[in-house]
């Protein structure tokens, strides 16, 4: 018994030591070429995404692809580490924020253009204020997403608000707030401390067109703030959202609050991508445009690329990971292998065959075109920058939580932005 | 401590394997982040010299570092002490000769299996959030609840627990050390006619007092160090209550890029806990005993 | 009398131990309930028993995601963690050993010095010791696990045992001696002997944090093919995309099985110490 354990215990030591020193054992044999692809997601995405990479590996026998593939958590910080030690896959899924982040620290993605992609498909726009740095294109967007605004109809009839209403910032608060006077455990939005920073955003966009202007600069006034930061303190006041104490511990989580899970939050501000994982199970769930002052510069409705696929400057392979990207965006089998796995195609006809197929769903297909109909200017790449967004959180953070007026949250916000950005 | 002299050769052979891997494997990358904290280094780019300025930005108020190390002395001193207490609690009592002490060790141990696991931070919010499980048996009987996440000035108590309620591997060092005492101090003791709580203070813990040093030494440097538990439960909130140290690095090395700034606020923590270490060495002088000094 | 209170204490901690437990394993039990929940009633509601019991995530959790399922992660989490514990019992009693019972010159810097390496955070060594690895060819392999193990790069494990030799009296030593050991004889007959359930803890607990390696194990591993549990328990929890929690909590569930039964079958070898083989002072 002891004996065959040690045996065991041997086979297992050298069979580690053996598999731990096969690390290198790529393919080196001519003609033949290894490209590695990496990107998070669920199982939702990590399957149709291998299927289309056999299917590419059927019609070129001599390239092999290999996913490199896995959960969000440490998936940045991974990716950071990799193009530090220029070990990064050849074909990598960015979310769009890194591209600017990223580009911005050296040429680490392969410039691409019309001679490799067929640019028609997409829509030039879109290209331009997404997939570009200083004017090159980087990267291919997998889908559109938009912001969207989810309804509980149920939960507002019950309370008698009409489901249909076209919100206003206004009736927010007037329509709003019966939902909480009805019920104090039941709250009109749902607010974790990340979601009232998107508010502000929006608002301060309305206002002044932004937050954080491309000239790197503050783009609204301390008026302005103070205005926002009043609207918002009636959120707090009438019920609108519930208290900071109670929600923060959902940061980037609202759809794992309870309160929303039970029906006892009426609507939410989301990301048309992450939208069915906030639905869950709920039936009862509509789509609505999200509010918008009169006169507003911009309506501060985000639409932005799902992800972005860049090609690696380090790859040994460009060529042929270019060839990969344009197949998994044009080709129609590719198309519909991957179906909605990265959001709503951003292709003409990845949509058109999508559609034809019934691949997207009625709900999806609404909240899309709702927000690209609703879309504001693109935020400027300081916006979007994580120490300036860690920056208006904080504040955000403190006004939330009742330490600041709005008066001191504008004049800190602007304050502390100004300094922010001065340093970076 | 006896010396030997003629021994001093074979010391060296036996500390080899470390000397080696220290020198091989520990140095570089050591000796390279001391370089880091020196530089503008943004990750991507090649490190670029700038002398002291990241150690003079830091300490002409820098409030996020002020901020954190606040919050991480506080977890410090809450953590520690409270898990070597507890684990040191529950070693005595499972010392005694009691039926199925392999069931109990085993259940006591589990927490620290469960150590970093996806389910935890989902359990917690579950335990402690506003209409949690807790607040629910606490308004049953007729108290008031709270926000155990979500009140910065009780947040940081509540993500404490995760760490004292992983005192398993304290626990057990502590059994391990418990089963090294010689039988004959306690029997010499009764027959002195000793009480239960002066054979703890005076044989139990003294001969402990080389597993009490280790156990403390290595929850501070882990302490100081710690952020999983505010990472994967509260991420720094609420109003950074739980913003300890190893967060701020988090954010600064990998969010913001700032990898030369990150590095030189870890030589700091570095210093900190060298200092903390080799003053709690210092004091063990008078406090522990070693069978070698017998 | 006396008899009656001794047993009435008994009782006492019996409750004790056993309310503590409960505590401990809550999670435990909670976590089973969970793997049978939906989403929806792991978030919303607070019963430990399902209400409407969703069954099949441990079946559809094993098979994983992609290419691999859980299988070919517990098979790599073995080829990994047993290698880097035994080199680190073995290293760490060597190391440990010179450290308790030799004098050399320079011993109490380079005890400082290998206690000083846990003390920089692991954030900024990260990408240095990467680099490192790298132009070692060691990424993608379980080598920088199992290489620091063989060379002492735990002192966590190198000083803890240094204080199980330093709680064990120099009479022992000095009997060897008198016999005509050589050290190694003191230490391999004499010694470890006394030293079970040091080693035992060793074990435990460099399986257990092997075991459970996330982050560097995130890092260094690229294959799918290679990914430990770890890496399987999260590699379909997506942001943005809907997943099943269930599945991830039957996953966790069978992940903890081997430490558990590791620690809960060698503890045989845990109760054996100086107070037990009847070693006098």
């Amino acid at each position: 018994m002891k004996k065959n354990l040690m045996l065991f215990l041997i086979v297992l030591v050298t069979m580690g030591t053996m598999f731990a020193g096969g690390g290198k054992e790529s393919s080196k044999d001519s003609g033949s070429k290894t490209l590695r692809v990496s990107w998070w997601g669920s199982d939702s995405r990590h399957t149709p995404t291998l299927n289309a990479m056999a299917a590419y590996q059927r019609e070129n026998p001599n390239v092999r692809l290999e996913g490199e593939y896995g959960g969000w958590d440490g998936y940045y910080q991974k990716l950071v580490t990799q193009i530090a030690g220029r070990t990064a896959a050849d074909i990598i899924q960015i979310d769009q924020p890194w591209l600017n982040e990223l580009s911005a620290r050296g040429d680490v993605f392969v410039v691409l253009d019309r001679t490799m992609i067929d640019l028609d498909e997409f829509d030039v726009d879109f290209l331009n204020d997404y997939c570009t740095y200083n004017g090159k294109l980087l990267g291919l967007p997998t889908g559109i997403n938009v912001n969207t605004f989810l309804v509980d109809v149920t939960l507002l009839a019950d309370n008698g608000i009409d489901p249909d209403t076209v919100w206003t910032w206004e009736n927010i608060i007037t329509e709003g707030r019966k939902i909480h006077q009805n019920d104090p455990a039941a709250y009109f939005s749902s607010a974790s401390p990340d979601i009232m920073r998107y508010w502000f955003e929006i608002y301060i966009a309305q206002l002044a067109g932004a937050v954080v202007n491309s000239n790197k600069q503050v783009a609204f006034t301390e008026e302005q703030g103070t205005q926002a930061f009043a609207y918002f303190k009636q959120w707090f006041d009438e019920g609108i959202v519930a208290p900071f104490s109670q929600t923060s511990l959902f940061y980037q989580k609202f759809h794992e609050n309870p309160s929303w899970i039970n029906g006892k939050t009426a609507t939410a501000w989301d990301w048309v991508s992450s939208m069915d994982k906030a639905i869950g199970n709920k039936k009862n769930i509509e789509t609505r445009q999200l509010p918008v002052m009169e006169g507003a510069k911009n309506t501060g409705v985000l639409m932005r690329p799902s992800q972005i696929m860049v090609v690696n400057n380090s790859s040994v392979h460009k060529d042929e990971a270019i060839k990969v990207l344009d197949y998994l965006f044009t080709n129609h089998e590719a198309i519909e292998i991957l179906g909605t796995a990265r959001g709503i195609p951003a292709t003409v006809s990845g949509r058109r065959i999508l559609a034809e197929k019934n691949q997207i769903t009625a709900l999806a297909e609404k909240a899309t075109n709702d927000g690209i109909a609703q879309a504001g200017l693109p935020q400027s790449s300081w916006q979007m920058n994580s120490e300036v967004i860690q920056t208006m959180q904080d504040v955000i953070d403190e006004f939330g939580f009742g330490r600041l007026t709005p008066q001191q949250a504008s004049a800190k916000m602007i304050a502390n932005l100004t300094a922010t950005l001065t340093n970076l | 401590m006896v010396i030997r002299k003629k021994y001093s050769f074979p010391g060296y052979i036996y500390i080899m394997p470390w000397l080696i891997g220290f020198l091989v494997l520990q140095l570089v990358p050591l000796v390279r982040s001391f370089w880091y904290s020196f530089t503008d280094f943004q990750l991507l780019g090649d490190p670029k010299f700038v002398g002291l300025d990241n150690y003079r930005k830091i300490f002409s108020g820098d409030l996020s570092f002020l901020k954190s190390l606040q919050v991480t002395a506080a977890y410090v001193l809450i953590a520690v002490p409270c898990k070597i207490a507890f684990a040191l609690a529950i070693a005595v009592i499972l010392n005694q000769k009691i039926k199925g002490i392999n069931l109990f060790r085993t259940l006591y141990y589990i927490p620290s299996i469960l150590g970093g696991s996806v389910s935890i931070a989902v359990l917690w919010k579950y335990l402690f959030m506003n209409q949690g499980v807790l607040n629910n048996l606490l308004t049953s009987i007729g108290l008031p609840g709270a926000d155990w996440l979500g009140d910065p000035n009780l947040a940081l108590g509540t993500v404490s627990l995760v760490t004292i309620w992983q005192f398993g591997s304290s626990m057990l060092l502590f059994l391990a050390g418990l089963k090294q005492i010689p039988e004959s101090l306690y029997e010499a003791a009764r027959i002195d006619g000793a009480g239960k709580m002066r054979i703890f203070w005076k044989i139990t813990l003294p001969q402990l007092s080389s597993i009490v040093l280790f156990n403390l030494i290595m929850q501070m440097i882990n302490a100081f160090q710690d952020f999983t538990p505010a990472f994967v439960i509260t991420q720094g909130g609420p109003l950074k209550s739980t913003y300890l140290y190893g967060l701020m690095l988090y954010d600064h090395g990998f969010k913001f890029f700032r990898m030369g700034y990150a590095s030189a606020l870890s030589w700091i923590l570095f210093a900190i806990i060298l200092f903390f270490t080799g003053l709690t060495f210092k004091s063990s002088d008078s406090w522990v005993h070693y069978g070698d000094s017998l | 009398m006396i008899r009656q209170k001794h047993s009435f204490a008994k009782i006492a901690s019996y409750v004790l131990l056993i309310l503590l437990a409960y505590i401990m394993v809550y999670p435990l039990l909670w976590m089973i309930g969970a793997s049978f929940k939906s989403n929806e009633e792991i978030f919303g509601t607070l019963s430990l028993l399902p209400r409407n019991p969703v069954f099949g995530a441990f079946a559809s959790g094993w098979k994983g995601s992609g290419q691999y399922g859980f299988g070919t992660f517990f098979i790599n989490t073995f080829l990994m963690v047993v290698p880097t514990v035994l080199f680190t019992v073995f290293s760490s009693m060597l190391v440990g050993y010179g450290f308790a019972r030799f004098n050399f010159p320079l011993k109490k810097i380079l005890f400082i010095v290998m206690l000083s390496t846990m003390m920089l955070p692991a954030t900024v060594i990260i990408i240095p010791r990467y680099i490192f690895f790298r132009e070692l060819g060691w990424l993608d392999s379980y080598l920088p696990f199992i290489v620091p193990a063989l060379l002492g790069c735990f002192p966590f494990f190198n000083f803890m045992m240094v204080q199980f030799f330093r709680g064990l009296p120099l009479e022992i030593d000095e009997s060897g001696k008198l016999d005509g050991c050589n050290s190694f004889v003191i230490l391999k007959d004499l010694l470890l002997p006394l030293c079970k359930s040091a080693m035992f803890s060793v074990i435990v607990f460099q399986f257990v944090w092997t075991w459970n390696e996330f982050f560097n194990a995130l890092i260094y591993i690229s294959s799918v093919a290679k990914y430990p549990v770890a890496l399987g328990l999260r590699m379909t929890m997506d942001i943005s995309a809907e997943f099943d929690w269930n599945q991830i909590m039957a996953m966790s569930l069978l992940s903890i099985l081997p430490p558990v039964i590791l620690f809960f079958s060698a503890q045989k070898y845990f109760v054996e110490g100086i107070a037990t083989t009847g070693m006098k002072n």
